[in-house]
């Protein structure tokens, strides 16, 4: 990759989205809106409730489906991407329709131009009662080896902090054949309007994204990267300034992904990819000297240099 | 074409109760027309605010871009107490404007804060139409909420109404039922804006009139602005789709293509 800055599901559209803005192939990549075999309408408004730092959705998963996808939007992004890697992020009602979605985009994956496909797990299983396939091993692990087998090209799973340990779902998808893990997906919340005395959202409750959750984030790319440390690892959750990608970075994750703060600013993922440059230069180092690095308890932390 | 700017604010300036301008320099050689809206927030972090507030273009004039707000919530009310030379994020222009007509009578009908977007129309009406009539039916609670007009803006409109719902200024009654008694006039360009209840009364009025052709500037909360977030969806009268995106497929819609 160009570099270790993609924008991430849910935020960037079917990559089509910011080019009034800045070129698709200044980002190291993009990872689609969440697709699912037939479109989805979404839910009701309102969708969403700003909070502090951040914000909560209910979208409701609202997409086009993948046959649109192929043919309206693959064109477009394939001839504008350049180096920029483009990850298709599937999702189902149920582990056997995230296998059957997973054979179709192996299928049309030339078409496309798709370089991997991200696992949203953060679904209610509709045939099964409901529950969260993201938070139900058995459903996460038969979820991950259906992709698997459907598909050569490399796997993440993106993960829900919405558990009481995220590793232990890291460890499933690497034992199912992923090829790395995306965390953090969002984290459930509610608020609830003073006035009409009921839910803000349509839906009563929602994901929470946005700078509220960085530390989340950051924990459990800390954790991850400790237990798995050959295991790689998208950083995602509250990302908003250099600063915090430079953080997930030196927890573990080999890239990051920006989503919430692209919304109120267009240029968020542009500003970040040109301050991890100056950060680099001005420490004469790497991203890949700075990955996990603070894992490396046995080094001497660095002395701050100020340079301004 | 969108961007993102960084402005200074110019000023603030109360034209009624909890109601302002807020105005900014325009940067060179960027456009935009009536109906649009920027997605305005802080430029710095900020403890209170998170995501950017919609506001659709109020004015252009004397250089400056400005925006008709009242205080409704945590967002206006931080906006009008920040001090001149605050730099905030305007993102935009989005959405799509107010379309031309070929009839030469227009019909703004505001309610409340729906006032915002009909100086610019008007002024974008005198400039490229100058022979038309420009009429504005603005409808607020009470007379402390109506906003006074300078006299460069009450040249824009050759005929004014006012209502209040408690009759101290104006026609007693809402603004609906006092632009819905014109009906039976020359033929008119309808354009509202507006709380929601009011632009379901009235779109149903125009429909039992006959009216084709309306735009109504409509509201939906947003986190983005330009087609990402999906938060922003008006129920579709004729589906599929289901949902139309205010910010893609408005602000400024047909009340016929709504299900109100």
């Amino acid at each position: 990759m160009a570099n270790p800055v993609l924008a991430a599901s849910g935020t960037f559209g079917y990559g089509d989205a910011f080019t009034d803005f800045f070129p698709l192939d200044a980002l190291g990549g993009f990872v689609t809106k969440t697709l699912f075999l037939a479109p989805r309408d979404g839910n009701p408004a309102p969708r969403i409730a700003e909070t502090s730092c951040g914000m909560l959705n209910s979208i409701g998963l609202a997409n086009i489906g993948w046959d649109a996808f192929v043919e309206q939007k693959a064109p477009l992004v394939r001839a504008a991407r350049g180096s920029a890697r483009t990850i298709v992020n599937i999702a189902g009602n149920a582990p056997d329709e995230y296998a059957a979605l997973a054979a179709r985009v192996e299928r049309d994956r030339d078409t496309v131009g798709c370089d991997a496909i991200e696992v949203n797990v953060s679904c209610p299983n509709v045939k099964e009662g409901g529950t969260n396939i993201g938070c139900d091993p058995d459903q996460f692990r038969r979820t991950v080896r259906g992709v698997r087998a459907e598909t050569s090209m490399p796997v993440f799973v993106k993960l829900s902090p919405n558990v009481a340990d995220v590793v232990p779902f890291a460890e499933s998808a690497a034992e199912e054949g992923a090829d790395g893990v995306s965390l953090v997906n969002t984290l459930y919340g509610m608020r609830i309007d003073l006035e009409r005395r009921r839910p803000v959202l349509g839906t009563r409750s929602g994901g929470l994204s946005g700078p509220a959750i960085l530390p989340v984030g950051i924990h459990w790319t800390f954790q991850v990267r400790a237990a798995l440390p050959e295991l790689p690892i998208m950083g995602i959750g509250g990302i908003a300034s250099w600063r915090d990608a430079l953080e997930y970075l030196l927890a573990g994750a080999q890239a990051v992904q920006v989503g919430t703060a692209a919304f109120v600013n267009p240029m968020a993922c542009m500003e970040i990819v040109a301050g991890l440059e100056r950060y680099c230069a001005r420490h004469r180092t790497t991203i890949e000297r700075l990955v996990g690095a603070a894992h490396r308890e046995g080094e001497p932390a660095l002395v701050p240099v100020w340079t301004g | 074409m969108p961007a993102s700017w960084t402005l200074p604010l110019a000023g603030v300036r109360e034209v009624a109760a909890e109601t302002f301008w807020l105005r900014f320099p325009r940067p060179a050689g960027a456009a935009c027309d009536p109906g649009q809206f920027f997605m305005i927030s802080p430029a710095l972090p900020s403890g209170g605010l998170f995501l950017g507030r919609p506001f659709s273009i109020g004015d252009v004039r004397d250089g400056e871009w400005r925006f008709l707000l009242r205080v409704l919530g945590r967002g206006t009310a931080s906006l009008r107490g920040l001090p001149e030379r605050t730099p905030l994020r305007l993102v935009g222009p989005l959405g799509r404007p107010f379309r031309p007509t070929d009839r030469g009578l227009h019909r703004m009908v505001a309610g409340g804060i729906g006032l915002a977007p009909f100086f610019y129309l008007a002024r974008r009406l005198r400039q490229e139409r100058p022979g038309d009539r420009i009429e504005l039916w603005y409808g607020e609670r009470t007379a402390t909420a109506h906003a006074e007009l300078d006299a460069d803006e009450a040249a824009l409109f050759d005929r004014v109404e006012r209502c209040t719902d408690d009759g101290t200024r104006g026609d007693r009654g809402d603004v609906v039922g006092s632009a819905a008694k014109s009906l039976g006039e020359a033929e008119a360009a309808w354009y509202a804006c507006g709380p929601h209840p009011m632009l379901r009364a009235l779109a149903a009025r125009l429909e039992a009139g006959g009216v084709t052709g309306a735009q109504f500037s409509l509201e939906e909360r947003m986190a983005c602005g330009f087609g990402v977030c999906q938060a922003c969806v008006v129920p579709s009268r004729r589906r599929p789709p289901a949902y139309r995106l205010l910010c893609l497929d408005g602000p400024v819609m047909d009340p016929l293509a709504v299900a109100w």
